[in-house]
């Protein structure tokens, strides 16, 4: 028979009614609460037994406090008086019981209990959740600017969604307990004038909801970081969870600890400690980031896929890496001296984003002779988002002031299999290499080398092929956008000879394109 | 409107304060007042213990001997004449009520 009972409690830090029916509920069930932990309370197991539950205040201590100062022991005598045995406290929070029935309560002042609680909630509580608040919002801010400054990346990144998600929680639930707590106090205090106590409550629910959450985000997070197979990813995520989190937790605890049995002061303690905790967690952070730069530069990540040779005295990676098209495809032939490398690679729940290269190794014979081939493939798992995934690559060059000037125009997306297909203009050089083709479920972006010529119908229907599947086609499931076939009518117009096989003759004169 | 500190007394300061005419410490003060009141007001202990020490700093109760962790207060001019004051104020409140309750009863 196990003798005590870790358990998670979730209540508010002020819902001393919620708490006193609780303890008074595991009391009848033959568990005494023992201890408050930082995670978990303790419950020691006693004769079932009836009892009555206080929790009460004492706004003056502190966690960092050596022991119960000789005010708080006064406190306690005279509670002991009384039949009001100490069960556990955890800083300001004080929970007693007493054996007697119908014993005076420790608190008969409703004003005075108020206002323990609110110097206890604005010495401890408030200023951490405001901090909290004020993080949250800052990853908020810095979330919302990159999301407009590449919407792709941060959509497809499970590490971005994640974090994301972490501090919505946070500010979701801080907001909810601080303003529960102050619309309580308001009329916790006309109560008070009236001579009663006001009942408290907890969210408990929202906040067992908001654990479970983020045990099943963080558990879908884990499987699909594992489940990318990227080792230098997998290393940083297994250093954070099991050294950086943990750690820091530690090393915390156990300065504190340290210093609270050397009887430091109160004040003593908290400096040191915060003191430590910031190094620490630079330190922590550094010797990670540093570690995985290191290993990375030394290939300790380094897949089967990945061999090193050198070229003119310096260490260069060459990756056979499995690429759902190459340049044999396209050209049909089979060519030596290639790395292929699949650069990024990530998905979350909503986008997958993938980038691939093909380029000759340096040691190659006939490097120069060799094509490029590189594409970047969006899968885009949350239909809703498609629109914003194409209009992010179609709208690329608009803020790119010191690039050259070059825009996305409408070609034909019949010889890709696609539902939409767009080639990049240059301002200065005319049409570029570089298409961008829409197809259900997928954008893909594709740059062939500059010497490649004009992409042939049949090597277009190869990228169809290969990196769209013609699933559009095939199922008819795609249609393109009104802003698509408005914008490809205007191109027919100006520019009939884009999306053909024969190169277009432009010239810039400085006043807009000339077509000939 | 939350009243001024102290202007008007709860039925527990009044009490503390009474038992304070002599001096005694806290626990003297947890068993005396349910006594004196007939077990009508009892002061709670942590109750007891801000009271006492906010009686302190408004200078209405002074500390008087320390012997280990037992306190004894005593009252001052200060908080005699504020415990005064509240009883003028109640009987002054229990005339009131004698005079026109009484004339009731007299119609």
């Amino acid at each position: 028979m196990k003798e005590t009972k870790r358990r998670l409690e979730t209540f508010s830090l002020y819902d001393c009614t919620g708490l006193e029916k609780h303890l008074t509920q595991m009391a009848e069930k033959g568990w005494l609460l023992e201890k408050i932990g930082q995670f978990f309370w303790t419950y020691r197991k006693a004769e079932p037994q009836t009892l009555t539950f206080c929790v009460c205040y004492f706004p003056k201590a502190s966690q960092f406090d050596p022991g119960p100062s000789e005010e708080q022991q006064t406190f306690y005598d005279f509670c002991e008086h009384t039949g009001w045995i100490l069960a556990a406290s955890s800083a300001q929070p004080q929970v007693f019981y007493n054996e007697r029935p119908h014993p005076i309560p420790i608190e008969t002042d409703p004003v005075m209990e108020l206002d323990a609680i609110h110097r206890t909630m604005k010495r401890s509580f408030l200023p951490s959740q405001l901090v909290l608040l004020l993080v949250a919002a800052l990853n908020g801010a810095l979330m919302a600017c990159r999301l407009v400054d590449d919407p792709v990346e941060v959509l497809a990144s499970a590490n971005s969604l994640f974090a994301a998600m972490c501090w919505v929680m946070v500010a979701v639930l801080v907001g909810v307990e601080c303003v529960s707590y102050f619309l309580w106090r308001r009329r916790a205090v006309r109560a008070a004038e009236r001579g009663e106590f006001l009942n408290s409550h907890s969210h408990r629910k929202l906040q067992i909801a908001a654990l479970v959450l983020l045990a099943l985000w963080l558990g879908y997070y884990l499987l699909s970081v594992l489940a990318s197979g990227d080792r230098m990813m997998i290393a940083l995520v297994a250093l954070m969870f099991l050294l950086y989190v943990p750690g820091l937790f530690l090393v915390i605890n156990g300065v504190k600890g340290f210093l609270k049995r050397k009887k430091a002061t109160a004040k003593v303690n908290r400096a040191v400690t915060i003191v430590i905790a910031l190094a620490a967690c630079y330190a922590v952070m550094g010797v990670i980031v540093f570690g995985t730069l290191y290993g990375h530069s030394h290939g300790w990540f380094a897949g089967n896929e990945e061999e090193t040779y050198q070229y003119n005295g310096i260490t260069c990676t060459a990756y056979h890496d499995e690429l759902p098209l190459t340049v044999e495809d396209l050209l049909d032939v089979d060519l030596d001296g290639y790395s292929y490398w699949q650069q990024w690679g990530e998905e979350s729940l909503l986008l997958g984003r993938y980038v691939m290269d093909q380029s000759p190794r340096f040691d190659a014979e006939n490097r120069r002779e060799l094509p490029d081939l590189s594409y970047t493939i969006v899968l885009v798992k949350a239909p809703f988002l498609y629109g914003l995934c194409r209009d992010t690559f179609l709208r690329q060059w608009e803020d790119d002031w010191y690039c050259w000037d070059s825009e996305y125009v409408p070609a034909d997306a019949a010889p890709w299999g696609a539902v939409e297909a767009y080639r990049e203009l240059d301002g200065e050089y005319g049409p570029r290499n570089q298409y961008l083709l829409c197809y259900p479920d997928r954008i893909v972006e594709i740059q062939f080398d500059y010497d490649w010529g004009e992409v042939t119908p049949e090597q277009m229907a190869v990228v169809g092929e290969k990196l769209g599947g013609w699933t559009g086609a095939q199922r008819g499931g795609g249609r393109p956008s009104p802003l698509f076939i408005r914008a490809k009518r205007k191109s027919a117009e100006n520019f009939p000879q884009i999306g053909v096989d024969k190169p277009l003759q432009r010239e810039y004169t400085g006043q807009g394109f000339k077509n000939y | 409107m939350p009243r001024a500190k102290f202007q008007t007394l709860t039925e527990q300061m009044f009490y503390i304060l009474l038992c304070l005419r002599e001096e005694c410490c806290g626990m003297d003060i947890l068993d005396r007042v349910p006594v004196m009141t007939q077990g009508r007001v009892n002061v709670g202990s942590g109750t007891l213990y801000n009271l006492l020490e906010q009686f302190c700093q408004a200078g209405m109760i002074r500390e008087t001997r320390a012997e280990g962790r037992k306190r004894s207060y005593l009252l001052t001019d200060y908080g005699r004449e504020t415990l005064e004051k509240e009883y003028e104020r109640i009987r002054a409140q229990a005339e009131d009520y004698r005079r026109w309750m009484g004339k009731e009863r007299e119609r």
